[in-house]
C-alpha cells in the first residue's frame, strides 16, 4: 500500500514538474513578447515626445510672428478689427425687413400660444 | 544502555580492551528487540514524512501552475521605472511647455582621435551649436575621455554614428527640453544635469507629491499665447526706453490663475541656465521688492472707504504741503484745491493720500495692509518669493509715506493680488500656477467699496495720470506709480521705477495686470519719464493684444462706455 502511494505520488510530482516546465516555457515566451512590445511602446513614445517637442518648437509664437512679419506682413489683431453682429450698420431696407420678421415672429408666437390656446404654426420653435 | 557507545574495560597494567556482551551481562535477545524497534521507527518515518514531502511539493507545483501572481507573472511591468521621470508641463490649452526627451552626450577618447581637424570639421557640420574652440582644446588634451557636446537628438546621434570613428563615444542621457526657450523661463524654472529641479515650477515639483499630474501631464494656468504677447511688448518697451529691466503679470481676478508672468531680462532654460548670470535669473515679478509709489494710493483710498473713515464725497485740503516732524509732504503737480477721496487717487495727490492714511488708527492701517497680504510673504508654486521690506516703526511719517508707496517695498505679485481684489468685488484670491482645486479667496473689502474703486481707477484713465490708455476699446482701469529708486545717497530723481496696476474690461473686470519698468529713460517724441508716458502705453499695447485672445470684446463704437463711471469731485462730478 505504502509503495503504491509513493509510486502514485512520485508519478504525480513528475507530471506536475513537466506541466510547470511547459507553462514556464510558455510564460517566458510571452514575457519576452511583452518585453519587446513594451520596448516598442517606449521607443514610439520617445519618438512621439521628440516630434511633439519639435512641433511645438516650430509653432513657437515668437517664431511664427517673425515668419509672418517676414513673409506675410501680418500684424497683431487690432481692437478696431473686432466687430460684434450688433455693431454692423445695415441699410434702411434691411432694417425694415428685420423689423417685419421680428413682428411676424412675435405675432405668430402670441397667436399660437395666447389667442387660440392651442399650439400654432410655430410649434417647432 | 541502548544507544550508548560500547563500554571498555581496563586491564591491570593499563591496557584498554573491548568488553564482551557476556562480560557486560547483556543477552542476545535484548539486542534483537532493540534492532526491531529502530526498524519500526524508520518505517513509520517513511510512511508519514515522505508523503508529507510529496504533498508539499505537489501543492507548490499546483500553486505555480494554476495559482495567481507568481514570480513569473506576465502582468507585472518588464521595464525598469526610472526615478527621474518628470511630468510633462502643459499650458491651460494643452500646449507643451516642458518635456523630457531622449538625448545623448557626445564624448571622445582624445588619445585615439586620428585626425583632430577633420573630426572637428565633420562634427561642426553635423551639429548646430558645436563649440569648435572647446573641441580643439579638449581633443588635443591627450585625455581618455572628454565631453564635446551635450543633448544630441536621436537624429544627431545617428548622424554622428555614420562617421564610424571608434574614438567618439556617445552616452544616453535624458534631458529636459523647453520648446519655447526663454518664453516662460522664470515661471517654469529649470533642472540641473541630474534632473533635479533647481528653480521655478521644476523646483516645486520635486518637493510636492504631484497631486495635479494626470497621465504624466501637469497643466498649469499659463496661456502661452498671452505670455508671448506680454513678453514681446515688454521687450519692445524695454528697448525703446532703454530700461534696465521690466516685469509684467496677468491674472484672472475670478480665481487667481496666473495667465502670464514675465521678467526681463530672462534666460534660456535649455542652455545651461545656471551660467546665465544673476540679473537674468532674478525674477523681478516675485523675488524683487520695490517701492511702487502711487500704486499704493489705491489701497489707501479703499482702506478709508472700507473702514468708513471717509466717504466718497468727503474732501481733503491739498493746497498746501503738510509737515510731519521734519518730513514735508508735497504734490509735484498738485491741483492746489480740496479733493475728494476719488480725486486724490485720480490726480495722485501725496498730500491727500497722507491725510487719508492718518485719518485711521495706526493698527487699523497696519491691519488693512496685512489683510491685503502686503505684510507677509506671498504664496505661489515657485520658490522665488520674498518677504516685503517694511518700515522699522509705524509712526506718522511711515504711515503717511507708505500711503503713497514709499518706505514699504513689495513684489509686483503682491500688488497685483491685492489690486485684483480692489476691482473684482472685494475677494482676494490666492495666486496660483497650478489649477488643481477650487480657488482660495477671502473677502477683503465690500462689494460697495470695490465698486467705488472701479470707478476711481477708471477715472484715473479718463481724467488722471493714465490718459494714454483712454482710447483703448477694451476699457482699461488702473493706477499709475512713478517712484524714485533709493540709492546710497538717498532717492535718485534720475532713476525711476514706473508701474501700472490695472484691469479690464472696466465694467466687470475679468483680468488684472501689473506692468513695471525699471529705470526707463526719456526718448524723443515722448514728453516725460513718468509712468503715464511709458508703462501706460505699454500696458495698453499689452491689453490690445491679449484681450482678443482671452475672449474680451472691445467696447462697441456706438456705446459711450464710460456711463456709470462717476467719481465725486469737490462740489461736482468728474
Amino acid at each position: 500500500m505504502i509503495r503504491l502511494v509513493n509510486i502514485v505520488m512520485f508519478i504525480s510530482v513528475i507530471v506536475l514538474f513537466a506541466m510547470v516546465y511547459h507553462i514556464r516555457y510558455g510564460a517566458d515566451a510571452e514575457y519576452k513578447a511583452i518585453r519587446n512590445a513594451e520596448r516598442a511602446i517606449v521607443k514610439e513614445k520617445t519618438t512621439r515626445r521628440i516630434l511633439e517637442a519639435e512641433w511645438v518648437s516650430l509653432n513657437n509664437p515668437a517664431r511664427l510672428e517673425k515668419l509672418s512679419e517676414m513673409h506675410l506682413r501680418l500684424e497683431p489683431l487690432a481692437a478696431t478689427q473686432i466687430r460684434t453682429p450688433d455693431s454692423f450698420i445695415i441699410s434702411e431696407e434691411d432694417q425694415i425687413v428685420k423689423a417685419n420678421i421680428k413682428s411676424d415672429n412675435q405675432g405668430s408666437w402670441q397667436n399660437g400660444w395666447t389667442l387660440s390656446g392651442e399650439r400654432g404654426g410655430l410649434d417647432a420653435r | 544502555m541502548r544507544g550508548e557507545v560500547m563500554p571498555s574495560l581496563i586491564r591491570p597494567g593499563g591496557d584498554l580492551v573491548e568488553a564482551t556482551n557476556a562480560q557486560l551481562g547483556i543477552r542476545l535477545g535484548d539486542l534483537e528487540g532493540h534492532a526491531v524497534d529502530i526498524t519500526r521507527r524508520r518505517i513509520w518515518l517513511a510512511i508519514w514524512v515522505f508523503p508529507l514531502i510529496f504533498i508539499l511539493l505537489g501543492a507548490r507545483l499546483a500553486n505555480l501552475t494554476v495559482g495567481g501572481d507568481g514570480p513569473m507573472s506576465a502582468t507585472r511591468s518588464v521595464l525598469p521605472q526610472t526615478a527621474q521621470e518628470r511630468p510633462i508641463i502643459v499650458d491651460r490649452n494643452g500646449v507643451l511647455l516642458a518635456t523630457q526627451i531622449s538625448a545623448y552626450n557626445l564624448g571622445a577618447d582624445a588619445r585615439k582621435i586620428s585626425n583632430v581637424d577633420e573630426t572637428i570639421a565633420a562634427l561642426a557640420e553635423m551639429l548646430p551649436g558645436f563649440n569648435r574652440e572647446k573641441a580643439i582644446r579638449y581633443l588635443n588634451s591627450n585625455r581618455s575621455y572628454v565631453e564635446l557636446m551635450k543633448g544630441l537628438t536621436p537624429q544627431q546621434y545617428k548622424t554622428v554614428l555614420t562617421l564610424g570613428d571608434p574614438a567618439l563615444k556617445m552616452q544616453k542621457a535624458d534631458r529636459r527640453f523647453y520648446p519655447h526657450g526663454p518664453l516662460a523661463s522664470h515661471m517654469l524654472g529649470f533642472v540641473g544635469s541630474d534632473m533635479q529641479g533647481l528653480a521655478g515650477l521644476e523646483f516645486f515639483l520635486d518637493r510636492n507629491l504631484e497631486p495635479s499630474v494626470h497621465d504624466g501631464n501637469l497643466p498649469v494656468t499659463l496661456d502661452i499665447r498671452v505670455q508671448h504677447s506680454v513678453r514681446a511688448e515688454l521687450a519692445k518697451s524695454i528697448e525703446k526706453f532703454s530700461a534696465t529691466g521690466g516685469s509684467a503679470i496677468v491674472m484672472d481676478v475670478k480665481n487667481g490663475n496666473i495667465l502670464s508672468m514675465v521678467s526681463l531680462p530672462d534666460f534660456n532654460p535649455n542652455l545651461t541656465p545656471w551660467n546665465a548670470g544673476h540679473q537674468r535669473l532674478f525674477n523681478m515679478a516675485t523675488l524683487g521688492t520695490y517701492e511702487l509709489g502711487s500704486v499704493f494710493k489705491v489701497f489707501t483710498a479703499s482702506m478709508v472707504l472700507e473702514t468708513g473713515a471717509a466717504t466718497p464725497r468727503d474732501t481733503f485740503q491739498t493746497s498746501l504741503p503738510i509737515s510731519i516732524g521734519k518730513h514735508e509732504i508735497t504734490d509735484p503737480h498738485g491741483e492746489k484745491r480740496p479733493l475728494t477721496v476719488g480725486e486724490i487717487v485720480v490726480h495722485s495727490s501725496n498730500i491727500g493720500s497722507a491725510q487719508l492714511a492718518l485719518s485711521v488708527a495706526p493698527e487699523v492701517h497696519w491691519g488693512f495692509l496685512e489683510r491685503l497680504g502686503l505684510i507677509d510673504k506671498p504664496e505661489l508654486e515657485i520658490p522665488e518669493l520674498t518677504k516685503p521690506q517694511l518700515p522699522h516703526q509705524w509712526g506718522e511719517v511711515e504711515r503717511a509715506t507708505s500711503s503713497y508707496g514709499y518706505g514699504i517695498s513689495i513684489s509686483p505679485l503682491q500688488a497685483l493680488v491685492a489690486g485684483a481684489a480692489m476691482v473684482n468685488g472685494g475677494v482676494m484670491y490666492r495666486p496660483r500656477l497650478i489649477n488643481d482645486d477650487l480657488p482660495l479667496g477671502v473677502r477683503v473689502i465690500s462689494e460697495e467699496t470695490s465698486a467705488h474703486m472701479r470707478q476711481i481707477m477708471r477715472a484715473v484713465v479718463t481724467h488722471g495720470t493714465a490718459k494714454n490708455a483712454k482710447n483703448s476699446k477694451f476699457m482699461i482701469l488702473g493706477k499709475t506709480g512713478t517712484a524714485r529708486i533709493a540709492g546710497p545717497g538717498g532717492y535718485d530723481s534720475n532713476r525711476l521705477m514706473t508701474s501700472f496696476l490695472g484691469a479690464f474690461p472696466a465694467h466687470e473686470p475679468r483680468y488684472a495686470f501689473i506692468v513695471i519698468l525699471q529705470e526707463p529713460q526719456r526718448v524723443d517724441g515722448v514728453y516725460g519719464t513718468g509712468a503715464g508716458w511709458n508703462v501706460v502705453p505699454l500696458s495698453t499695447d499689452i491689453v490690445e493684444r491679449i484681450a482678443p485672445l482671452l475672449g474680451v470684446m472691445p467696447q462697441p463704437a456706438n456705446m459711450p462706455g464710460d456711463e456709470g463711471f462717476i467719481v465725486h469731485k469737490a462740489k461736482e462730478v468728474l
